[in-house]
């Protein structure tokens, strides 16, 4: 079904920064808590809003409501998440989707594909459904990428009041999880082998995960995760390794207690670097485009707490600087993405939220 | 109420708070390090005091405004029903802690979804919770003034 909102695309210049070089243009508005956005051939974009919707926003103006898409649990954190293209969507026009899936008493992350046309999901398949179920309606981390191999990298957070299952391999809370495309798991995941361990997953000892970038050049692979008050973390991947989470942070928790007296240990892994306090990292870019030279090859975070987004100048592995930008929005920022364009797009968390993009200043 | 009056109910409640406070602190600090310990880490004596102190000091601003509630309400029930049996007036503020913790954490959970006192997460630790809650309406009920307001 094709519905049209009829809702305009409302482009008109918020303001410039002309010192910084770039000027801000809302390209949608009237978006409910907007998670996600895909950019479609042509110019359309796929937008998720958290309480269950698939949008296409057309590049004529028009706003249509993709049908199809499968049942989430909308409470608190949890409802619809990330929308990704498939490496190969244009010919074989797959999209992956991750949400909420579940009831209050038992709930789960969920990775599913389908075909897009017309305005619509078809052919939905489950991929993935992390396990154990859990009772909280927080930390389910949810974002995905692609990895150089073409295998889809997943996070799945801690589920808050279970967040020693982070260190154990039989659940899938506080993990990162690899799949191939079809669901199958990789022969060369790092636990496939060992007793007891469930093979999809590829790293551990995450809180709640919400941010991946892969580099073209070397496949290294990023990650960010919130702490608590303070210990949000940009993390360097590599398979089989254990981030420490909970048994080391540089956090408290909210209540002000030790999560764990310690910050360091033997065996667990460092983070490149750590906010305290704490930013609420939601959504990370790795910019490859063309229209910001300086910004190749640096990664940006959108920011939910400091309503930001922070530009982490890269050298190679290792963070040179931090960037704060976009403060003049004042607004919660649930995602960023570098589009085929080459500005950058940020999603705002709020009701109603908006998708802004960053162009430079001529 | 005179102000002496005041005082002579004021000090065993402050002091109560702080002391449920300090105690349901400590004792979340101790299932923690407990759920660190099953998790295969060693935490020597020094770390545990150090985490136990760390905690009694940094759940406070959070903590004890709640139980500062709590005690508010469920201390000035006991009050009334003390009045009605003064037999029991001791087992009714100590029942009347224990309930004013357990009841602001399950307003917290039901409201958050979560449980956000991570030592209160297994049904020992919110017992220990508890506790701490009934040993601050014991103290209150052996510091406060037992009679009613006029026999002060």
């Amino acid at each position: 079904m094709r519905t049209s909102l009829a809702l305009c695309l409302t482009v008109f210049i918020l303001g410039s920064a002309s010192a910084d070089g770039y000027r801000l243009e809302t390209v949608a508005e009237d978006l409910v808590h907007p998670w996600s956005l895909a950019f479609l051939p042509g110019g359309d974009m796929l937008v998720t809003e958290r309480g269950g919707a698939l949008k296409r926003l057309a590049a004529d103006g028009m706003v249509h409501l993709v049908s199809g898409v499968p049942q989430v649990y909308v409470r608190s954190q949890g409802g619809l998440f990330e929308i990704a293209l498939d490496p190969d969507f244009e010919s074989n026009g797959l999209v992956y989707l991750t949400y909420a899936h579940g009831k209050p008493e038992a709930n789960h992350l969920r990775l599913a594909r389908a075909t897009f046309t017309d305005d619509a999901l078809h052919d939905l398949q489950i991929l993935f459904e992390s396990v154990p179920a859990k009772d909280t309606p927080v930390h389910y981390g949810g974002r995905m990428t692609f990895l150089p191999d073409g295998t889809l990298l997943l996070t799945m957070g801690d589920g808050f009041d279970y967040r020693e299952a982070a260190q154990r391999l039989d659940n899938h809370l506080g993990k990162t999880v690899r799949l191939h495309r079809d669901g199958r798991v990789p022969d060369d995941n790092p636990f496939v082998a060992q007793p007891g361990a469930l093979p999809e997953i590829w790293t551990y000892g995450h809180r709640n995960p919400q941010g991946l970038a892969v580099t073209a050049e070397s496949g290294d692979v990023f990650l960010h995760e919130h702490g608590p008050r303070g210990g949000d973390e940009l993390n360097l991947l590599e398979p089989g390794k254990n981030y420490g989470w909970p048994i080391i942070t540089y956090g408290l928790d909210y209540s002000g207690a030790y999560v764990s007296p310690y910050t360091e240990m033997e065996g667990l892994e460092q983070p490149i670097i750590h906010w305290t306090p704490s930013i609420a990292p939601a959504g990370m870019a790795l910019y490859d485009g063309e229209a910001f030279p300086g910004w190749q090859g640096d990664l940006f975070v959108a920011a939910l707490v400091e309503k930001s987004v922070r530009r982490l100048q890269m050298d190679g592995r290792r963070v040179i600087g931090q960037q704060v930008l976009f403060r003049e929005l004042d607004a919660r920022m649930r995602e960023v993405r570098v589009g085929p364009d080459g500005f950058l797009y940020l999603l705002t968390d709020a009701d109603p939220g908006r998708i802004v993009r960053v162009r430079p200043d001529p | 109420m005179n102000a002496p009056a005041l005082w002579r109910r004021l000090w065993p409640y402050l002091l109560s708070v702080l002391a449920t406070s300090a105690l349901a602190a400590g004792a979340s600090t101790q299932f923690v390090l407990a759920e660190l310990g099953a998790l295969g880490v060693d935490v020597p004596l020094v770390d545990r005091v150090a985490a136990t102190v760390h905690d009694m000091i940094g759940m406070f601003p959070t903590y004890a405004p709640i139980i500062a509630v709590g005690f508010l309400i469920a201390l000035w029930v006991a009050a009334l029903l003390g009045r009605r049996w003064p037999g029991v007036r001791g087992a009714l503020f100590t029942l009347a802690g224990a309930s004013a913790v357990l009841a602001a954490l399950g307003a917290m959970e039901w409201s958050f979804g979560i449980m956000p006192v991570a030592g209160a997460r297994t049904a020992g630790g919110l017992l220990a919770q508890a506790l701490a809650g009934a040993v601050g309406g014991w103290l209150y009920a052996r510091l406060s003034p037992s009679g009613r307001p006029h026999e002060n």
